[in-house]
């Protein structure tokens, strides 16, 4: 049961717009989806394409006639610098504005308590609990607090611009505390 | 929420086997039609082409590597929306049901003339059908589609057929064209 009786840590009412949503969307990619480590992976296939084509190419071509298969070691490299590097991010911002255009419950206004271990979302239609412990981490991004792996709304969106700079710095203290590890600070 | 009698009710508590069938017919569904025979046509092809090259071209230890792998490659592409995207799905479920299990609670749903009631011990909401994105019929189970990526499935054993029925059309009349079944 939530902890009411210590109070509310914070309450937000608030309404998260299409920009938001994908912004949110594409930090839950980066932090559980497609899109971990997605620095790490470019920089890996990337690397790894030079390395092909720089080394293994040369060396294959002193004891072997021919060039098959460091040729497809090459084109697969290619292929996955193409992925992560100009697929990946598109799909990110398509699907992130794809699910928000089909969901019109994301766009409802809603006011949010939170409270040590818990929060309760109400909107006009819908009102639902959940315990930090079902979420999977917090993201705050410079715009956003984004509360993601929830189990009956997948992510938690608290915008910023509806914070007073104390509820924010009030906010990132009890984020922090209460996912540690799983709290994630990002630049954009 | 209401005082009106509903159109059709199910209660229902969501068991590992109704989880695993939600979780099939939301990867098949999440799958254009078009994909799957793509990759049906390109894993024959792949298939075909790594089995002729290995068998009529007299190929060295580094090609007949490569046309092997292109044959199971095939093969592999030719089987994954039948076989292995199934298989891991049913899989995931199984992991996702087994940490989530204490989120999976009991759950009602009323439908209503103008609205659709959910109710569990965590969430409740009563939706205009407007806000429904779309309603999928499975074999199976309902899929009340709140957005492409946010799905509530009900599963039929819950209900006698004449209560399947009730709920059928009264979605159907509802939804319109939203409705697939």
């Amino acid at each position: 049961m939530p902890t009411y009786y210590e109070g509310a840590v914070g309450s937000v009412r608030t309404a998260v717009t299409r920009e938001e949503y994908i912004e949110a969307w594409r930090l839950d990619q980066e932090q559980n989806g497609r899109m971990k480590k997605l620095e790490i992976k470019k920089l890996t296939v990337f690397l790894l394409l030079g390395l092909v084509l720089f080394a293994v190419l040369p060396l294959y071509a002193r004891f072997f006639t021919t060039q098959l298969a460091p040729v497809a070691l090459a084109l697969a490299c290619a292929g996955l610098n193409v992925y992560y590097g100009l697929y990946l991010p598109r799909w990110a911002a398509g699907t992130g504005g794809r699910c928000f255009d089909s969901n019109c419950l994301l766009g409802q206004p809603f006011e949010v308590q939170l409270y040590r271990d818990s929060y309760t979302v109400k909107s006009d239609v819908e009102q639902y609990t959940g315990h930090w412990t079902d979420n999977t981490a917090c993201v705050e991004s410079p715009r956003l607090f984004v509360l993601t792996g929830g189990w009956d709304r997948n992510l938690l969106i608290l915008p910023k611009r509806s914070l007073t700079d104390q509820q924010v710095e009030q906010l990132r203290e009890h984020f922090e505390r209460t996912f540690v590890r799983r709290y994630v600070r990002r630049k954009s | 929420m209401t005082d009106q009698k509903p159109l059709a009710v199910a209660s229902y508590l969501p068991t590992l086997e109704d989880y695993q069938a939600f979780s099939l017919a939301a990867g098949r569904l999440k799958t254009p039609a078009g994909t799957k025979c793509a990759a049906r046509i390109l894993g024959g092809v792949a298939a075909g082409l790594g089995a002729a090259l290995f068998l009529f071209t007299n190929p060295g230890v580094t090609e007949g590597v490569c046309w092997a792998a292109l044959f199971f490659f095939g093969l592999f592409l030719m089987s994954y929306f039948d076989v292995v995207q199934p298989y891991s799905i049913k899989k995931r479920a199984l992991v996702k049901f087994e940490a989530s299990r204490r989120m999976l609670v009991s759950q009602t749903v009323e439908l209503f003339d103008r609205e659709f009631t959910v109710r569990t011990d965590r969430y409740e909401a009563r939706l205009p059908y407007e806000l429904l994105h779309r309603v999928v019929e499975d074999g199976r189970m309902y899929l009340l589609y709140t957005g492409e990526d946010e799905v509530r499935f009900i599963p039929k054993r819950v209900m006698t057929e004449e209560q399947c029925g009730a709920f059928t059309q009264a979605l159907r009349e509802r939804m319109g064209e939203r409705y697939s079944g």
